[in-house]
């Protein structure tokens, strides 16, 4: 049996002048093309006037689904208008990433290296999702986007609940909120990195384990693992915006 | 790990490409067509409730116009029924009369007839008798002077008839 290697950063695979280009990142360029594509074929499928193709449904489908979602916790309105094309972008995008991982090839297509007197595999494909700097910047966007909502709606009232010498006890809670915001970032980038990444490992060391129908109820437990994982990506960002847009007392 | 700025931004930006592309390849048109779905079922709903109002409306009006035509056509059925009897009775009146009329001019008719037989029959007769008269006798037989007599034998054969 080889050796399992697994790395927890994403290796690099080339360069491009001096900025290093690793294989999450290719990954998840494939996979913007791809989404890319995606849109053009469902615009194409949404504003054709021929009849209803079964692509077109699909696409209906989840993004009614999504939207439904999206008015199901914040109302229909102009937050459900604002929050509702991120949350369909968060989960696609996520789900999608999430599941390139499971694609037979990524992770086991690449290249031996020599470090030394180590031959180490490096991966030409890894899920864009199992690199943290992914899932930091898309932790980063939502929350930096929760206090643009939230100065959009409240404006410089929002920032009452971070910065207020009203007393002692409100300018803690106020430094709390601060950190909590710090903790957001931390929370979200580490709960999907860590689980799909865990998921890789795991599928890594049953492959080697037992290369044949082992993995699979694992692959299907993937899959379900890397859908939850977009949706709840999604759903805490939506609720952190519609926390951050509604001011204290409009709660109820 | 290895958690470096720039690839954290070269995410950062490959989001926002997702994101645009979604956007405006598939949110937007995605939702203006499920609300101008969504605006046309409603309108269908609303045009649906119109018409089902009035379809009952049309129903309403075409009881009571069924009720009412059940009633005028009653009140006509008996106005006609009516003037049927009163024709009836009026035209078996003129019928009866009409026969009558024809019965009475068929008897005086007949009468006049049945007169004018009786006196030609009555020439004929008296006639021969005077013919068998002459012969038996022997001589002209003066009509004037046995009038009374022929009168007297003609009733008697008359009644033995």
């Amino acid at each position: 049996m080889s050796a399992i290697q697994i790395s927890i950063s994403a290796e690099p695979i080339f360069h491009l002048g001096q900025f290093v280009v690793t294989n999450s990142m290719f990954t998840s360029v494939l996979v913007t093309a791809l989404l890319i594509v995606f849109a053009v074929c469902a615009n194409r499928a949404v504003t054709s006037t021929s009849k209803n193709s079964r692509f077109r449904i699909l696409v209906e489908f989840i993004i009614e689904s999504l939207q439904n979602l999206t008015t199901g916790v914040v109302g229909t309105g102009k937050r459900a208008h604002l929050f509702g094309p991120l949350i369909v972008s968060f989960f696609i995008f996520i789900l999608v990433n999430n599941w390139a991982g499971l694609i037979p090839g990524v992770g086991s297509i690449g290249i031996w290296e020599h470090h030394g007197e180590e031959n180490i595999f490096v991966p030409y494909f890894r899920a864009g999702t199992a690199d943290l700097n992914m899932t930091i910047a898309l932790a980063l966007i939502s929350v930096v986007l929760t206090q643009v909502f939230g100065y959009s709606f409240q404006k410089l009232k929002y920032f009452s609940k971070f910065i207020n010498f009203s007393n002692p006890l409100n300018f803690f809670v106020g430094v709390l909120e601060l950190v909590l915001e710090v903790a957001k970032i931390v929370s979200f980038a580490f709960r999907l990195f860590g689980n799909i990444f865990a998921g890789e490992v795991l599928l890594t060391v049953m492959t080697a384990l037992v290369p044949l129908i082992i993995p699979m109820p694992f692959y299907g437990m993937e899959l379900f693992v890397g859908f939850i994982q977009a949706l709840v990506f999604s759903m805490l960002s939506l609720v952190f915006f519609n926390m951050a847009t509604i001011g204290h007392g409009e709660e109820h | 790990m290895d958690i470096k700025l720039d690839q954290i931004l070269f995410q950062v930006l490959n989001f926002g490409v997702v994101f645009g592309a979604i956007v405006f390849l598939v949110y937007k048109p995605v939702i203006k067509v499920l609300d101008e779905r969504a605006k046309k079922i409603h309108d269908a709903d609303r045009a649906a409730e119109e018409s089902l109002k009035e379809k009952d409306a049309i129903d309403e009006l075409k009881k009571k116009e069924k009720v009412r035509a059940e009633k005028e056509s009653a009140k006509m059925m008996e106005k006609a029924r009516e003037q049927a009897t009163e024709l009836k009775k009026e035209l078996t009146e003129k019928a009866r009369a009409e026969i009558k009329l024809d019965k009475e001019k068929a008897m005086k008719s007949w009468e006049l007839e049945k007169k004018g037989e009786h006196a030609a029959m009555r020439k004929e007769f008296v006639d021969a008798v005077y013919a068998v008269t002459e012969k038996v006798v022997g001589k002209a037989v003066d009509k004037k002077a046995h009038a009374g007599l022929i009168d007297k034998g003609l009733k008697e054969l008359a009644q033995a008839m």
